[in-house]
């Protein structure tokens, strides 16, 4: 915990420092697909949910769901949602770490461009359609 | 002769045929002639046997039979009609020669894009800034385009901004700079970042004399590898203000036009038809102070735009990467070299390592990628693909240092050589035509293009960071045409000036076009003026009447007047600007996010500025361009306010115009009426009706003389830009307030305005925020 808390004092510092701005990159996205999901904080719930089940009536065997950080628990909500509506489907998930990068932008003439590395726990989640393996 | 007397007449019993016919052969040429023309008038296809008649053959000769064209066409003369001459086909017509030279005449008076054929045949083409621009795509695609910037990819030809090449020594550019620019702004030309060439900037540039914003440049040092006292600089000027800057350094700065050099005359052996689009006038222009010297390189070099997600896979696809084999030219085998020896990785490997990127955000920001890449049309695809990033599941390294080295297209003979190398389309046709297998792949191309990549990382605000990032490519000009169609044959969409526009909404920035810059004045008043056509040229009852919606300047942006009424002073002479100061702007920022009361730390404003917002709607309304942003009263924040109903004052003197001018013409045209009848000719008098259109327009939209009290609330200030942002997915406007009016608002310690459109009493709220980029 103190770790933790010594950690966001130091980005608190950084970003408060006169000669750099903070500015986070993108997360870098592993995969790109009809059935793929990212869910974050800010993305309605419902419309993800209803998205899901469009990919289930259409017979999609495997959705996978990206989350990240704060999102994670509305993640693992909407997965165990889907489950819950759609007893065919089960659960697997993965925990990973993912490296994020944050740019720090001179915002005086002496300064030069930086970046800091932060690392940042994610989950895939996979739901695949228990019956169609055959 | 009775019919006895035949009886008994002896029959002779032989009859001499000769005889019998040379007495008559007369009659039997008679009988000829008779039977072979008619006497009946007839035309000379009607002449014809029936089942050589054709339809429609009076009026195409070329229906009738080769023998009678000539007498055909002699009748049609003698009945009167000049024969018709049918207009020569497309084909003919579209012969490379008058082609070739038709292109040149009709540059002369507007610039085309290096793609401009291209996209004259997909796109609405408009004139601007002494270009002719595409507008927007044909095919309406405007929400397409849209998703392409957050899905796909959208590609645009932005070669109407100019580099300008400046050289000197590295103080003498940053003295020359500082003179045009202000360090309040943001950083410098001379910035840390920059100054290596790993990295490309923007400034505001200002007039020198009186410090009016001329516009938003950006700029790239050239890396400066032998370490010498010279230094280079491109700066990229856009068109609408490119002939203020060069007057700028021409009158202010004293540049002086340089005498023509023969080595920078541009042969012209070297012109395809494609590239004959350009009118080169045979030099480079070029200007020298005792100091520098700044050649215009609007010729040389193109510039795309590449925004979304796909365009880093685009890129991937259509550029093969150059190799260092024994057939490729000297300088790229210098360059490959030079830029593998050093410590740090090469642009090529950086590249490389790029492939697995599936989006240009995650690259570092505002970076420069020099490359040399190999004939883009000998890796077409055989269709239309969308390119698609790889995957990979392990993060790659991104972060190693890339090593600049000087890329060969900052080298004029380098260009000059490339240029000469493009093989034209037909050749390139030819070599495939020559494969032994129909459709297989050429072998590697022989010709190799310098080209620059700049990463532009798009919207930087927290909320829908990196919208609108992607690739910027500078190439030589004279290669624009093949890469523009690898981009576009790899699944880019192209856009127009219109998507431009739309990108800078959507990522709630102001426009480049400030309203205090002379190039933003005019666009203004163009805008204006269009409007006010428009607006007189619906009937008198179709037409708004701003009177009774108590809007004072319907169709302009009044900045001046709504200044002078919110100075305390009440008379403002001097010209306003608009607030480009970081560190003021952020401070603003902050003190309205964080709903702070220390107001009072604020450092005061100048009275004559202006200060770009940005309003997102909170319930329901679009605005448009000019809707009003106006200052709430208590009360207003619970329940939308609406204007009270209000009268025309000139409702009555327009109606009585009316019919007094009616009442006119009618006496007039009894005048004239009996004039005629007396022989004599009685002229319409113009000047009566000029008049009379110039009073009713005035009487319609009479000129502001009040817009801060004009309505019941107090207005702030003007939209400059509203829709309906598909971002954010609600109605938000961006647009200017004047700095006197930020501070009353500031004082009532809320951040809702209040927005109403020009044609409705009806009040908005809206969330106010400072454009701070």
């Amino acid at each position: 915990m103190a770790e933790n808390k010594s950690k966001r004092q130091f980005i608190k510092q950084t970003h408060n420092s006169s000669d750099h701005i903070r500015i986070p990159r993108q997360p870098k996205k592993p995969e790109r697909a009809d059935n793929i999901l990212y869910v974050c904080s800010k993305t309605n719930i419902k419309a993800q949910l209803e998205k899901c089940n469009k990919l289930v009536n259409n017979r999609e065997n495997e959705i996978i769901i990206y989350c990240m950080g704060a999102a994670i628990q509305r993640g693992i909500l909407l997965a165990l949602q889907i489950c819950e509506e759609n007893i065919a489907y089960k659960l697997h998930t993965n925990t990973l770490t993912t490296e994020l990068i944050d740019d720090l932008e001179p915002a005086v003439d002496d300064a030069d461009y930086d970046i800091q590395r932060r690392f940042n726990s994610a989950l895939r989640i996979r739901i695949f359609n228990s019956n169609s393996i055959e | 002769m009775s019919d006895l007397e035949v009886e008994n007449a002896d029959i002779p019993n032989f009859l001499a045929m000769h005889k019998f016919a040379a007495s008559r052969i007369r009659e039997i040429q008679v009988m000829n002639k008779a039977l072979s023309t008619t006497t009946a008038v007839k035309l000379a296809f009607q002449k014809l046997p029936r089942h050589m008649r054709r339809r429609a053959m009076s009026h195409n000769v070329k229906r009738l039979p080769r023998r009678l064209r000539e007498i055909h066409l002699n009748q049609q003369l003698k009945s009167g009609l000049p024969p018709k001459q049918k207009r020569p086909s497309r084909k003919y017509r579209r012969r490379p020669y008058t082609l070739t030279s038709e292109f040149v005449r009709r540059q002369r008076r507007v610039t085309w894009l290096n793609t401009h054929i291209w996209h004259a045949k997909r796109f609405h083409m408009i004139e601007k800034w002494g270009y002719r621009i595409p507008h927007s795509p044909c095919d309406r695609a405007f929400r397409a385009c849209y998703r392409a910037t957050i899905k796909h990819c959208l590609v645009q030809d932005i070669s109407f901004c100019n580099c300008i090449e400046i050289v000197g020594k590295f103080d003498h550019i940053v003295d020359c700079f500082k003179k045009i620019t202000d360090s309040n702004t943001g950083l410098s030309i001379a910035a840390k970042s920059f100054i290596g060439g790993l990295r490309e900037g923007n400034t505001i540039l200002f007039r020198p004399e009186n410090r009016k914003a001329i516009g938003k440049v950006e700029f790239l040092w050239k890396p400066n590898c032998d370490n010498s006292k010279e230094r280079t600089l491109w700066l990229w000027c856009h068109a609408a203000y490119y002939n203020e800057l060069l007057d700028v350094f021409t009158k202010t700065l004293h540049f002086k036009p340089c005498i023509k050099d023969e080595s920078v005359l541009i042969d012209e052996s070297v012109l395809i038809v494609d590239e004959s689009l350009l009118i080169d006038d045979g030099n480079v222009q070029k200007y020298s102070n005792n100091q520098l010297t700044l050649k215009v390189l609007k010729w040389d070099l193109s510039r795309f735009r590449l925004t979304g997600p796909l365009s880093n896979a685009i890129l991937q696809n259509s550029f093969k990467l150059a190799e260092n084999t024994s057939a490729t030219p000297e300088w790229v085998q210098n360059y490959l070299n030079n830029s593998t020896s050093q410590p740090f990785t090469s642009p090529h490997d950086y590249w490389e390592k790029l492939k697995f990127v599936s989006s240009p955000t995650e690259v570092s920001p505002h970076i420069v990628l020099p490359l040399i890449i190999t004939d883009p049309r000998y890796n077409f695809p055989k269709k239309r693909t969308k390119a698609l990033p790889l995957e990979t599941i392990n993060n790659c390294n991104l972060s190693s240092r890339v090593n600049f080295f000087e890329c060969p297209l900052w080298d004029e003979n380098i260009r000059k050589v490339v240029k000469k190398s493009k093989i034209s389309n037909a050749k390139l046709a030819e070599l495939r035509q020559q494969l032994l297998v129909p459709g297989s792949d050429l072998d590697e191309p022989p010709v190799k293009i310098p080209i620059l990549l700049v990463q532009r990382p798009g919207r930087k605000q927290m909320e829908y960071r990196g919208y609108g990032s992607g690739w910027d490519i500078i190439l030589p000009s004279s290669w624009a045409q093949p890469i523009w169609l690898s981009l576009i044959i790899w699944g880019g969409r192209s856009g127009g000036l219109r998507e431009n526009d739309r990108m800078i909404f959507e990522s709630g920035s102001q426009h480049y076009l400030c309203p205090d810059s002379l190039a933003g004045e005019q666009e203004e008043n163009e805008v204006s003026s269009k409007m006010k056509e428009h607006f007189f040229r619906l009937p008198p009852n179709k037409r708004t009447n701003f009177a009774k919606f108590k809007i004072s300047s319907p169709f302009e942006w009044n900045w001046r007047l709504l200044l002078k009424e919110w100075s305390h002073s009440g008379n403002l002479e001097t010209d306003f600007f608009v607030l480009r100061d970081k560190k003021l702007l952020k401070s603003l920022q902050d003190t309205f996010c964080k709903n702070s009361k220390n107001t009072q730390s604020l450092e005061p404003l100048s009275e004559n500025c202006l200060i770009p917002i940005k309003v997102t709607l909170l319930k329901r309304g679009c605005c448009k361009q000019f809707t009003i942003i106006c200052l709430p009263q208590d009360g207003d924040l619970s329940v939308e306010p609406v204007e009270p109903n209000c009268n025309d004052p000139n409702e009555k003197a327009r109606k009585d115009m009316r019919k007094e001018h009616k009442f006119l013409l009618r006496r007039l045209k009894r005048k004239r009426k009996r004039g005629k009848n007396k022989g004599e000719l009685i002229p319409i008098d113009k000047d009566i009706l000029k008049n009379y259109t110039s009073k009713m327009r005035k009487l319609w939209l009479p000129e502001s003389t009040k817009i801060r009290h004009s309505c019941s609330r107090e207005v702030m200030g003007f939209v400059k830009h509203g829709d309906f942002s598909f971002l954010a997915a609600k109605s938000t406007a961006i647009g200017y307030i004047t700095s006197n009016s930020l501070m009353k608002l500031l004082a009532t310690k809320r951040n809702k305005v209040l927005i109403r459109n020009t044609n409705s009493k009806q009040y908005r709220l809206g969330f106010l925020e400072i454009i701070c980029e």
